[in-house]
């Protein structure tokens, strides 16, 4: 108990302790971080107020201090009197988390990019259109700042679960399902841009500590720089991809099986 | 005493003796196997469930060695992954349920007076399943374990991304510890409808009696729903069926909702029965009658109750819809109300009480304690927007064990030591006792206070190794520490347990002053329970009867 109540008390400067999830890339982590401060008051509170009454009682009543046992029961008052404070408590808890939701899980209006997130034993692909020749990357995201990115999230195998703390909570990559999410990060503060790490939340086998993402938030000139030389690369790619194929296939090296990009 | 203690009529019950005809050797060597004694059953369930807790519990020293710092290569990630999955499972199925059976087969029957259970043999049949189960999960030892987590989530756990037959194995265990919880489940209920002591009336039942026909209730009522999931996987990944399998039009979240529907229920299943220990082992240490004892039964009715509506609450992550998430939100919630109840009345308990720090009551004033913080920090994952945060994290595993490992150890461990004399006719020693509560209660709080923290730092449960540049190192390292002193802390406890079976002091019948019927009759208890069965006026007999015999001798 001293343990408990030192750890929670001391100053969380004072030590390696984090006591709130992490927050500042996005409102909707910002807008959680605000509802778990608000819970995380009034445990305190009650948490110290039944820690107390029970070190009071432990040290105050015992049968070697000469104590003598006073009948008590629980009355009926008393009974409905818990249910009722407990009920109002749950209510608020209720109450506070449905006026918070909008903030936390409806989409904002305004400038909108969607990035496909598909994730599959141990990586994550992002793909930036709905295209095959839309260029993507692995591991790490590349988005505009100011801008709200949403997220269509799959799995091509096992169920994975898509988390970057800084930018919100955790959506289940399920496959067979598309799930979905949204963030939107501020400007960032260099010219190489912000950098937001996580990684995936779910067992998806034996290298999953491994599956590791993240975001690195550009511009949104930065990024219009960075998507084009991305799409360029990859019409370059596929362009050299389709004339080798063509020159084995016309070597008749490889059966001619697919059409040109 | 007087003449007419001899008629037995007067509220004094009468003494009748029995002779027993010693058993051959070969008679006892036999009569283990073929037991139908709810006592001798009771003991199999209890010894073999501790054996399975400290393997249980050397698997969990193995994975916080492993995390104890950055990029560790001590165990290789597929025995990491077999470990935890093992660590759970063994102490879901093989610990915290069959240790729950194994208390109720002994003392249910005796605080309810009966001289049996209602069905001897259905008892002796769940204990042998039981260990069938056991064999057949660590069986896999020698090929490969599962690896896809106590909860086995396909795709995960299908036979193309778990192929090893061991996933198969945890299939079989959990068929098969499920008979045998469920067997022992309508015993339990047959025994407490049909089998109370005279002028018991449901009124009169003890609390641990009421907690463990709410225990039976819940598993009569969620468990075959998982055992059904847990057939469909097995056919899904021997019989070419697609109950989970996406590619083939199945659902991977179906088994999440079913899986839950017994899961999350599972976890009060393992509390309720801790609460009702803890609140007789509070009562009789404070001095108390059971005074708060009718309201916790009915929070603890209502708990059990709710319970079967809150599956939801562990799939907030899984995309569906906010107004369900809404609704699973409300009804855990609720769940707060009783347990509310619950912690206030045994505040009252211990207030004004003449406290005895004895083992027992340390072990329940732990639990106290802990449990407050485990529900606290249960309002968090509760409130679905939170848990987005929060879920699959080590905040996560920390809250798991703040509540169902602190029912487990403290509750449990509060059980054994309560009960203990009445099973062995002895006393554990006391000062070893208290050595092994400080090093628990300091060894638990280590191992998983920083875990929240590491949780809310963003370090997901289950990996089996982070980098360097996470900072989760120094919190690792912390709780690997406190999870080394929680073992010895429990190794002493088995220990003494051990050394007190042939060397404690003798006990005596009721060496606690208790307030219910096991204390009535000698430590250990003869093969019929009762010599005779006492009328019960009350809810706690035995303060009847102390006073009844109080009054006869002073001649008042």
């Amino acid at each position: 108990m001293t343990v408990l109540l030192a750890l929670l008390v001391a100053p969380s400067g004072a030590s390696a302790i984090t006591a709130v999830p992490r927050s500042g890339g996005s409102s909707n982590a910002d807008s959680i971080a605000e509802l778990y401060k608000i819970i995380l008051a009034i445990s305190v509170v009650i948490f110290l107020a039944v820690e107390g009454f029970l070190i009071r009682a432990l040290l105050k009543y015992r049968a070697s201090n000469g104590a003598v046992a006073q009948e008590t029961s629980v009355t009926p008052r008393s009974e409905i009197g818990w249910a009722i404070g407990a009920t109002v408590l749950v209510a608020v808890l209720a109450a506070l988390t449905f006026i918070k939701l909008p903030s936390i899980a409806d989409t904002p209006a305004g400038k909108t990019i969607t990035v496909n997130v598909t994730g599959r034993q141990y990586i994550w692909r992002f793909t930036y259109g709905n295209t095959l020749t839309s260029p993507f990357t692995y591991t790490q995201m590349v988005v505009p700042s100011d801008t709200v990115v949403v997220l269509k999230i799959q799995s091509t195998d096992v169920i994975h679960s898509w988390w970057i703390p800084a930018l919100g909570g955790k959506t289940d990559a399920i496959p067979g399902n598309t799930t979905s999410t949204w963030f939107k990060a501020p400007t960032p503060k260099s010219p190489e841009g912000d950098l937001y790490n996580g990684q995936s939340a779910q067992l998806g086998g034996r290298q999953f500590a491994n599956m590791l993402a993240s975001v690195r938030v550009l511009t949104p000139a930065a990024y219009a720089v960075w998507l084009a030389k991305q799409t360029a690369e990859l019409k370059a790619a596929n362009k050299q991809s389709f004339d080798t194929r063509k020159k084995l296939t016309q070597d008749g090296q490889i059966p001619n099986l697919s059409p040109a990009p | 005493m007087s003449a007419t203690s001899q008629t037995g009529n007067n509220g004094l019950p009468e003494i009748v003796t029995s002779t027993v005809a010693p058993k051959t050797a070969r008679q006892r060597w036999i009569s283990a196997f073929t037991t139908t004694d709810h006592k001798r059953i009771g003991r199999l369930f209890i010894g073999t469930a501790f054996g399975f807790f400290i393997v249980g519990g050397t698997e969990a020293v193995l994975l916080r060695l492993q995390l104890g710092v950055a990029n560790n290569s001590l165990i290789t990630p597929d025995h990491y992954n077999q470990l935890f999955t093992m660590h759970g499972t063994t102490m879901m199925f093989l610990f915290l349920t069959p240790m729950v059976i194994g208390l109720a087969n002994y003392i249910l029957p005796l605080q309810l007076g009966a001289r049996r259970t209602a069905f001897p043999r259905i008892g002796a049949l769940a204990y042998w399943l039981f260990l069938a189960g056991g064999i057949a999960l660590y069986a896999t030892l020698l090929f490969t374990p599962p690896e896809a987590g106590w909860t086995s989530y396909p795709p995960l756990s299908s036979a193309e991304f778990s192929p090893s037959a061991g996933q198969d194995h945890w299939i079989y265990l959990f068929l098969l510890t499920g008979l045998s919880a469920l067997l022992s489940s309508i015993n339990f209920i047959a025994t407490s409808i049909t089998m109370r002591a005279p002028g018991m009336s449901w009124s009169r039942v003890p609390v641990f009696a009421w907690t463990i026909l709410a225990y039976a209730g819940l598993t009569i009522v969620a468990l075959p729903v998982a055992a059904g999931a847990a057939s469909m996987l097995l056919f899904d990944r021997n019989f070419g069926t697609s109950f989970f399998d996406p590619t083939a039009g199945g659902s991977p979240l179906l088994w999440q909702d079913l899986f839950w529907f017994f899961g999350q229920p599972q976890s009060y299943m393992a509390l309720l029965p801790a609460f009702g220990i803890v609140t007789e082992v509070l009562a009789v240490f404070a001095g108390k009658a059971s005074g708060t004892q009718k309201a916790i039964t009915r929070s603890v009715l209502l708990i059990a109750g709710l319970s079967l509506l809150t599956w939801g609450s562990r799939m907030f992550t899984t995309g569906g819809s906010n107004t369900l998430n809404g609704i699973f939100m409300i009804t855990t919630l609720l769940v707060f109300v009783p347990t509310v109840s619950i912690i206030f009345s045994w505040l009252s308990m211990l207030n004004k009480g003449a406290i005895v720090t004895s083992s027992p009551f340390l072990y329940a004033a732990g639990f106290v304690s802990v449990f407050v913080f485990g529900t606290l920090t249960g309002l968090f994952l509760a409130i679905f927007p939170v848990d987005w945060q929060l879920d699959d994290t080590a905040f996560v595993t920390a809250q798991f064990h703040y509540t169902v490992a602190a029912g487990a150890i403290f509750g449990l461990l509060a059980a054994l030591h309560y009960w203990y004399p009445k099973l062995s006719g002895r006393l554990v020693s006391e000062s070893l006792a208290k050595v092994a509560f400080w090093l628990i209660f300091a060894g638990f709080n280590i191992t998983f206070l920083v875990q929240y923290s590491l949780g809310l730092d963003g370090m997901p449960a289950r990996i089996y190794e982070y980098s360097t540049t996470s900072g989760w190192g120094a919190e690792s390292l912390i709780s690997t520490v406190g999870s080394v002193l929680l073992s010895i802390g429990i190794l002493i406890a088995a220990v003494n347990f051990i050394r007190s079976y042939t060397n404690g002091a003798l006990a005596g019948p009721d060496p606690w002053t208790g307030n219910t019927l096991e204390w009535f009759t000698p430590s250990p208890p003869p093969e019929h329970n009762f010599d005779v069965v006492p009328t019960v006026h009350s809810v706690e007999p035995m303060r009847d009867i102390r006073a009844e015999i109080a009054r006869s001798s002073t001649g008042v």
